[in-house]
């Protein structure tokens, strides 16, 4: 049996269904009957439908079409999305909002190799909007940052 | 009931709600204009605001956003050749060659009229239609409310694009989510895993923006560049454009009947807009005296796809309104909206909110009126929103996802929890399951959930025979079982 991506993808969620399913055995009747029904349901369409690419051998599969590759095979492009995420996560963390919102917006453009003026804009533009959108129009309290509180 | 029609109608002149949809009507534009950002990620992104306000003035903003996105999608479909949204596909297929005959302002003419009358015929539909289905909604009971919205999940994986079977998965994986936290009925935690986090359930925004906003923003990361590729030199006239509206009323019939078809189309749960158009251009196509002009920069090929697109969402808010049941992504993150402001959409919604339900269709009327009026004055200078880069885009929308799921309760985990499920958006996408089917089945698990225990309590299992449960319970076989029969003879009648 070949595991196709779409396969490991079905199994990845069979295990989660798996693990709530053992989780739900603890609880009462009532709690557990409709999680029972639905999950039990999703299971063997999950079942029917991994047999189904078994039996088609991936002919159905899209292969993504990558030329630049790590030594791992994932596309280099496709490890910027979870690296920019990750480091605006962490500067949240870090210093919270209202500074990472400028700092942010205006080190990806700078490094994405945009001009000085248009990238200063768009960073005020952000602080901007964030502060006088969300704390002084919403009246939100944002997150300030580990290092500010 | 004329009372609160009348007051559902008047609230969208109050001036706040007037700015408040004037700005929603700038932002869809803006979403429509975007090739790649749909009006489902509009929403998503706009849906944390809107704690703490009025639902008329709430619901008014989002509608006014929505409403207008095809209609500023048209314009890039007919200038550039890129479709801003997914159901301007088909208005590509004559729209661009007018531009390339030198007569784009005539094309922007025809699909601006034609958007903003088809959305006034969808609104204006739905205006009858509610009171016509407020008895019959009435005669929904727990069991057949349950089956209502087994019904909606079932249309999404069965009639919407891709393999029904894991539109179906995709179903059953969004109810799941939805089992998460407090069981309503019993009070009992489940699938919490011992932490306070997950004891309120899986929060909405984080699943909408993680599902539809954030994979977004990661290809606009991937790809960079501006949005649109290719230039285009077109001018508009005038004298061009008004040749333009007139067709619209020159070919009133023509234009009648396929915002009649995308309203219809709207009522029914699962098929898209993307579906509509096309049935709206073959019907155009086969009933035109010159069919062959089709594809070659005719008038007709423009008109019939937009005014069927924005007349859609006339006919798309009635079950979303009268069952709450949403027919498509879009429906399920404005029903999304509807419990975020403490209103459940379905049987009670018309007996006691129908003045919100005229705010609705109130806020449509007006939003595809200056929307249209809006593009066909400035398309020339709005269309160069396509050429915004991907670059300036990211980190901007990156950051208003990110305080979106914060603001909501105030939870930096809320913002970690969307960017995960942002993963799993990319993976549906990658692998062909359904984003739309796994949220409304993540809106609906909680209700289907409530109205199972409660038919239960009351019927035990003779709920199942009940008459209008088992029509239902038809309706869902039928459905289901159409495409798969209908494989089958085929491959019988090639033998």
């Amino acid at each position: 049996m070949r595991f196709t991506p779409t396969t490991i993808f079905l199994l990845v969620i069979a295990a989660i269904l798996a693990v709530l399913f053992f989780v739900s055995l603890e609880y009462t009747a009532e709690a557990k009957l409709f999680p029972f029904i639905i999950m039990g349901i999703t299971a063997l369409l999950i079942v029917g439908l991994i047999i189904r690419e078994a039996l088609s051998h991936g002919k159905n599969e899209d292969v993504p079409q990558v030329k630049e590759t790590t030594r791992t095979g994932i596309p280099l492009r496709y490890l910027s999305a979870p690296a920019w995420f990750a480091a605006f996560l962490m500067m949240v963390y870090l210093v919270g909002y209202l500074v990472t919102a400028p700092l942010f917006v205006f080190l990806y453009l700078k490094l994405h190799r945009e001009r000085w003026l248009l990238s200063l804009i768009l960073a005020a533009l952000a602080l901007a909007a964030i502060y006088g959108g969300f704390t002084l129009g919403l009246g939100m309290d944002l997150y300030r940052g580990i290092l500010f509180t | 009931m004329f009372e609160e029609v009348f007051s559902g109608l008047a609230a969208i002149f109050q001036p706040t709600v007037l700015l408040f949809m004037l700005m929603g009507i700038g932002l869809g534009l803006l979403f429509g204009l975007l090739p790649g950002i749909s009006g489902v990620t509009g929403l998503a992104i706009l849906i944390p605001l809107i704690y703490g306000m009025e639902p008329q003035l709430a619901l008014a903003f989002l509608m006014a956003m929505y409403a207008v996105c095809y209609t500023g999608g048209s314009v890039t479909a007919i200038l550039f050749n890129i479709p801003g949204t997914g159901p301007n596909a088909a208005t590509l297929l004559d729209g661009f060659p007018m531009t390339q005959k030198g007569h784009a302002g005539r094309a922007l003419g025809n699909a601006l009229t034609a958007s903003g009358l088809g959305g006034l015929v969808g609104a204006v539909a739905l205006a009858l239609l509610i009171p016509a289905i407020r008895p019959v909604v009435m005669a929904f009971a727990a069991p057949e409310s349950l089956f209502l919205a087994i019904l909606g999940i079932s249309f999404i994986a069965a009639l919407g694009s891709g393999s029904m079977v894991k539109g179906l998965i995709a179903g059953g994986l969004g109810i799941t989510i939805a089992f998460v936290g407090t069981q309503p009925t019993s009070g009992i935690p489940r699938y919490a895993f011992g932490t306070a986090y997950l004891l309120d359930g899986i929060p909405l925004i984080p699943l909408a923006l993680g599902l539809f906003a954030v994979p977004t923003v990661i290809r606009l990361i991937n790809t960079g560049g501006a949005m649109a590729q290719v230039s285009s030199r077109a001018s508009t006239t005038t004298s061009d454009i008004i040749q333009g509206i007139k067709d619209v009323f020159i070919k009133w019939w023509l234009f009648l009947r396929c915002s009649v078809i995308g309203t219809l189309v709207g009522i029914v749960p699962g098929v898209g807009g993307e579906t509509a158009i096309w049935i709206a251009y073959g019907h155009a196509k086969q009933t035109s005296k010159y069919p062959e002009r089709f594809g070659t920069g005719f008038e007709e090929g423009v008109i019939a796809p937009e005014s069927c697109n924005n007349a859609k969402e006339g006919g798309g808010l009635m079950p979303t309104l009268a069952f709450g049941i949403p027919g498509s992504a879009a429906m399920a993150v404005l029903l999304g909206a509807f419990l975020i402001l403490g209103i459940q959409p379905g049987p009670m919604f018309l007996q006691e909110h129908l003045d919100i339900a005229f705010t609705l269709v109130g806020s449509l009327v007006f939003a595809n009126i200056i929307g249209a009026a809006i593009c066909l004055v400035g398309a020339p200078w709005l269309s160069k929103v396509a050429f915004i880069r991907g670059h300036l885009l990211a980190p901007l929308m990156l950051l208003f996802i990110s305080v979106g799921a914060y603001a909501v309760r105030g939870n930096i985990v809320d913002v970690v929890l969307a960017f995960g499920l942002g993963a799993l958006g990319i993976a549906m996408d990658r692998y062909g399951f359904s984003k739309p089917a796994l949220f409304i089945g993540y809106v609906l698990g909680g209700l289907a959930e409530r109205y199972f225990y409660i038919s239960y309590s009351a019927y035990s299992w003779t709920f199942l025979l009940r008459p209008i449960t088992l029509g239902i319970i038809a309706i869902i076989v039928l459905g289901l079982s159409s495409g798969p029969i209908g494989n089958l003879l085929r491959r019988l009648r090639r033998r």
